[in-house]
């Protein structure tokens, strides 16, 4: 199952050989659960392994000064959001859960084995966390230059395309269980301000989002709101 | 932790807060809305335009109102919180 998964995600970005797959599937990790909030790893954390996200969703993010937090990024069912640890010795930002979320932890042990054997496996997952960056420049680029309803157009289309490569969307529907708050944390708003905006895209019938579940009922009209161009997800499928 | 609606009225109409939010209690509700008031206002105010005739009803989890917060005296208590000017030389 881990092996799978993290096949599954690996090849969004590219491909790899009947071996190279072959040597992904049989990586094997620890499975748990995680609750809400409940940190998987913290800032200053020294893991030994990566995670993979079996369901639920996980979210980056640092805590600020003013008691909130800025989330960077979002991961779904299949996303490993910190294959980077395997060459950084310390964390710099927390992972935790948005929902109830089991992960599989992959030891650093078995990924570096199967790098060193498989340089095309090695290659992919260097190339997985060139991606990682780039969407982060693109979060920056799009909370600092973007109004509010053009920024949450931006982070649905990208949720949207994601689930959408990673086989998850059900036509122009996502799963997306997270609240307002985290919204708010990802967009760099307030509480207040994700409501208002939220029904503002509302009101122009390209999306809907209610109780975790993303719809998006006009897609060009969405990304036109958004300037979403999703070629910073390199993605192949 | 108690739950919280903030509802906005605004030249926009009226906003329903669908889903709410956990504050420790009433005054850090209120300051949710003052601060949501204030991002309100600067994202009209980077497009042009600016209204200070809206509000943000503060209601409990039974969405009944408890504080209304409006944005003029969100923007008065920013003016009157105003470190003074530095003498002005001639």
């Amino acid at each position: 199952m881990i092996g799978e998964a993290l096949l599954h995600h690996l090849t969004t970005f590219g491909t790899l050989g009947p071996d190279d797959a072959a040597a992904v599937l049989a990586i094997d990790g620890e499975v748990r659960s995680y609750g809400r909030d409940c940190d998987i790893i913290r800032s200053g954390d020294r893991p030994t392994y990566s995670v993979l996200a079996l369901d639920g969703l996980l979210i980056r993010y640092s805590p600020r000064a003013d008691g909130g937090r800025q989330v960077y990024g979002m991961y779904f069912p299949t996303d490993a959001p910190c294959l980077e640890t395997l060459h950084t010795d310390i964390m710099d930002h927390n992972l935790t859960p948005a929902v109830e979320t089991r992960v599989a932890l992959i030891p650093h042990a078995v990924l570096y084995e199967t790098m060193d054997r498989f340089p095309r496996v090695l290659s992919l997952i260097w190339r997985q966390t060139l991606v990682q960056a780039s969407m982060f420049r693109a979060w920056l680029m799009r909370n600092s230059s973007q109004p509010a309803h053009a920024a949450m157009a931006h982070l649905f289309c990208e949720c949207l395309r994601r689930t959408q490569a990673a086989g998850l969307a059900r036509g122009n529907v996502c799963d997306l269980p997270v609240t307002q708050e985290v919204l708010a944390d990802a967009l760099g708003i307030s509480l207040v301000h994700v409501n208002r905006t939220l029904q503002i895209l509302r009101q122009t019938g390209a999306v809907s989002f209610r109780s975790g579940v993303l719809e998006v009922h006009d897609p060009a009209q969405l990304a036109g709101i958004a300037d979403f161009d999703p070629h910073y997800l390199h993605l192949h499928r | 932790m108690p739950h919280y609606f903030l509802d906005i009225r605004n030249g926009n109409g009226f906003t329903a807060d669908l889903e709410g939010q956990d504050q420790a209690g009433l005054a850090e509700a209120v300051a949710a809305a003052r601060t949501g008031a204030r991002s309100l206002m600067a994202a009209d105010l980077a497009e042009g335009h600016l209204d200070t005739s809206g509000s943000i009803d503060v209601c409990d989890s039974e969405h009944v109102l408890l504080v209304t917060v409006t944005f003029a005296e969100v923007l008065a208590a920013a003016t009157l919180n105003h470190p003074p000017s530095p003498p002005t030389a001639r």
